[in-house]
Formats: structure tokens, sequence, C-alpha cells
């Protein structure tokens, strides 16, 4: 098909946790430390060595691998389309986790004409911590 | 057209500013047309605007403000959506010297998606000065998975009935839930059941009526979900009706036709079971074309004919309408519908074949979910 996107080649080169948000300074007390799940979040991150055609990208997360999944970037992320060689490279940060669970992500692009299209595959992240109860 | 080798042929016509163009009272404000007579209105800002990233079906609003900057007063005689439809509001309608122009926009989105830019003109009293132009452009997503179903049942045995199933996702909500249908035909219904790993999505089945009259029955069938984003989604659906005669080509596109330069196009009209049969005359329920039809081999009747339309445009346009072609048997009277788009003699003209199927995976998944999981 021509003028589509071809070229997509995205790395999901890490999946890994944010450091915990530090907890105040010394002009700030620290906020009662009763709810670690806000301080957890899991962090996605990607570089795409080529976007011919993408518009953006969309993550989406499930509690189960065979989903089903739900967007949780509510914004697109938008292609920044670096010029070759130079990767351009991405960060998508879910707060909304909850420690001792594990999540389930993958990633769209989004094209230029507004179609989706899977980009990566699952990635399977738990998020350090005992779990709520 | 089928749905899975659907082509989708998009016709850009520049029309040149020419000399000898259609003699018109003022030249000038004509489309595509452009002075160098230099209008008083001066736009605050850039007159092309961006929206942001918005959902099919929304509705996007902007005010472009203009100055009167020369001395004499500035009558707005009209504000237009160059394509599509918006509503345009100019105030005042008389612009002082130093006066400000205010025009709001309210742009539907419709089933736009991806890229979409929207083109307004402003036409004023000013002798000489062409058209102001501006336009609104962005970026219109679908929370729907896929982006644009079809229900496309294909060819059609008359009496028959037909039925086109599509799976519907979102992934913008837990559960996909539908609230309201109109499908715009009484020949075509609708049914939905659940679908996905977690009953999320539906399955949607449009049935074609089994007294669907013959010929092509199109239409869009309109869905309320409870989406809050975009709570509706319009999916099209196509039948080709036909019974034991079939034509080679339904709807018929004419494609680009030019002033002045006769079209002719050729069309095979069979017989699915061989019986023969001749056609006694054809009806242009559209004025459009001359029409002749011959048996395709040897002499009438025969189990194939051979239907000529020939075009000659005289003014440039959209055009479209309806043959009947009539034949000796008395339940069998073939409908079929044509358009085409006529441009001038001097119009330059791009054309790009633009396919409208899945665009081509990029690479592999490497661990995809299974198959129903969105």
């Amino acid at each position: 098909m021509a003028g589509a996107v071809r070229t997509v080649a995205a790395l999901l080169v890490a999946a890994g946790f944010a450091a915990p948000l530090p907890a105040g300074d010394a002009a700030t007390p620290p906020a009662p430390t009763a709810t670690p799940a806000t301080s957890a979040a899991v962090v996605l991150e990607w570089s795409a060595r080529s976007e011919e055609g993408v518009y953006g990208y969309l993550v989406y997360r499930s509690l189960r691998r065979e989903g089903p999944y739900r967007r949780v970037s509510a914004d697109i992320i938008h292609a920044r389309h670096a010029p070759p060689p130079t990767t351009s490279s991405y960060r998508f940060t879910d707060s909304e986790v909850e420690p001792g669970r594990t999540y389930y992500y993958y990633l769209d692009t989004v094209s230029q004409s507004g179609l989706k299209q899977r980009l990566s595959g699952v990635i399977a992240k738990e998020v350090a911590g005992a779990a709520a109860h | 057209m089928r749905g899975s080798t659907a082509r989708l042929w998009l016709l850009i016509a520049l029309a040149l500013p020419a000399a000898g163009a259609p003699v018109d009272e003022r030249p000038e404000k004509a489309p595509g047309v452009v002075t160098d007579v230099p209008g008083a209105l001066v736009f605050s800002g850039d007159p092309h605007q961006r929206f942001t990233d918005s959902y099919q079906h929304a509705v996007v609003e902007h005010l472009f403000i203009a100055e009167n900057q020369g001395s004499h007063p500035v009558t707005v005689e009209q504000a237009l959506a160059v394509r599509g439809s918006a509503e345009l509001t100019a105030e005042p309608a008389v612009i002082a010297p130093g006066g400000q122009l205010r025009v709001r926009v309210r742009q539907p989105l419709g089933s736009e998606l991806g890229d979409a830019a929207f083109r307004y003109a402003l036409i004023t009293d000013e002798p000489g000065v062409s058209r102001y132009r501006f336009s609104l452009s962005g970026f219109v997503q679908s929370a729907y998975d896929p982006e644009r179903p079809l229900f496309d049942f294909g060819l059609v045995d008359r009496g028959r009935g037909a039925r086109s199933s599509v799976e519907l996702f979102s992934r913008e909500v837990d559960r996909l839930e539908l609230l309201d249908v109109v499908t715009g035909s009484p020949a075509v219904r609708l049914e939905a059941s659940r679908t996905g790993i977690a009953g999320e999505g539906l399955l949607l089945t449009a049935v074609l009526d089994p007294g669907a009259p013959l010929g092509t029955l199109s239409g869009t069938a309109t869905l309320t979900t409870n989406l809050a984003n975009q709570p509706t989604i319009g999916i099209p659906f196509l039948a080709q009706v036909f019974a034991d005669l079939v034509p080679s080509e339904h709807p018929v596109t004419l494609g680009l036709i030019r002033v002045g330069e006769p079209l002719t196009r050729d069309i095979t009209l069979r017989s699915r079971s061989g019986r023969p049969y001749s056609i006694v005359h054809i009806e242009d329920l559209g004025g459009h074309l001359a029409t002749d039809a011959a048996p395709c081999t040897g002499d009438a009747p025969s189990d194939c004919w051979v239907v000529r339309l020939v075009v000659d445009a005289a003014a440039p346009g959209m055009l479209g309408g309806m043959l009947r072609i009539v034949t000796d048997r008395d339940d069998e009277t073939v409908p079929l519908s044509y358009g085409g788009i006529v441009v001038g003699r001097e119009t330059t003209i791009r054309q790009l074949d633009l396919g409208s199927g899945s665009e081509p995976s990029p690479h592999p998944a490497a661990t995809p979910p299974p198959r129903g999981s969105r």
C-alpha cells in the first residue's frame, strides 16, 4: 500500500519502576506514609528508529496477560519524528498501580490516517512492595 | 466494490486560475482564484489554526478575529465552509475601519479519521480582492477497534437475504454497551451479542432482509454506545443484490471525466444460469449518459450483453445517477448506479491511489495478546 506506515521500528528498551517519590524536603513536612501505593509507578520506555507515517503512540494495560486491555495513556503520545539516524525516545509513567500486583502492557502506534496498530509485545511488570489489604 | 478489495481513490483537482474561466460577475471571488489586490481585513494570528486531538463525531470550535486595517468599511457577504459542513458566524456584517470581525466556527468532525483539514472562505464586497482563506486542522482519533468497520454483504442473491458481522471493541471502557441503533434502511437490521475474552466487545451482525430490492444497497448504521469520549460510531453497509443477471461492475465508477472529452465505458451483463435473454431498453434516471446494448457475441437473445455507456459532460461537478436495464424477463429489471467527477478542460489533476485496507504490520509483535483480547 502506497504511503502507508511501513517502517515503524520501535524497540521496547526498558520497563522498570520509577524511584519512590521523595518523602518531602526540609520546608515541607513529609506526607503520611500509610499510602505506599501512591509512590509506586511503572515506567515504560521505548524508542523508534523510523516513524514515517506515525502520528503517535498509545499505551494499554491489563491485570491479565490475555486481557482485556484498557488504554492508560489518556492523550496520544505524539511522535517526535527525529531525523535519521537519530532515534526518538519515549517514556510513559503509569502511576495508577498498586504495590504487589503484576500489570501487563503493550503499545500501539497511531498512524497519521488514524489507524491503530500493534507495536510491541506484552510486557509484564510486577510492582514491588506488599499488596494493600 | 468489495470491502476486502476496496480501493479509495482520492481525486484532488486543482483548479487553475485561468483566463477564459467561466464568466462571473466577480471572477476574483471564485474558488481557486488569488489576486494581487490586498484586502483590508487582516487576521489576528495565523488564519490556519490547529485544534487539539479530538474524537470522531465531536464538534470543534474556534474564534477567528480579523481587523479592518483599511480606510473604508468592509461588508462580509459570505462566510462558508469550502468542503463539508460547518457553522460559521461572522459578526458584524459591516466592519468599520479599525473595527474587528469575529468569525466563530463550529466544525463537526463527523467520521473524519486521522489528519483532517477544514477550509473556510470569507467573501467581502471589496472589488478585486479574492476570498480570504482560513482553516482548522488537527488529528481525529477513533475510540473504537476497528476504526473503520464495515458490513459488507457482497453479492447477494435476490430473495435470500444475507448477514455480515463485525466485532467491535473499545479499549477505552471495560465493557462496550450498545445503547441505540439506527440503520437508516428498512432492509437492514442489527443484532448484537457479546464477544471478547471477558465479553468486553460487541459482536454486531447486520441482517439484510430477503426482500431487499435489486441493485446496490448502501447506507450507514449509526450506533450509540456508552463511550464517554465517542458515543457515536457509524458503520457503513453495502450489498449488491442481484438475481440471475449480474453486471461486471457495480456500481459503475466512471472516474474522471473531462469536459469536452467523451468517455466510453462497456459493462457486461451476464446470466449466471446461462439462460439467454434480451435487453429491451435502458433508462438513465440520472440523465447524464447515452447508452447502447448489444449481445456479447452472435445474435440476441444471448446470455451475455454489453452495455455501452457514453458520457459527454458539459460542466464540471459531481455526476451520478442510476440506470434501469429493462430485459425481456418480467421479473428482472437490473438497476445499476454510476458516478464520476467532471472536471474542466484546463483543470490539473492529481490522482492518488490510497488503498483503504488495513495497514501492513511493521514488525511481528514479540508476544501478541490472544485473539479477542483488545
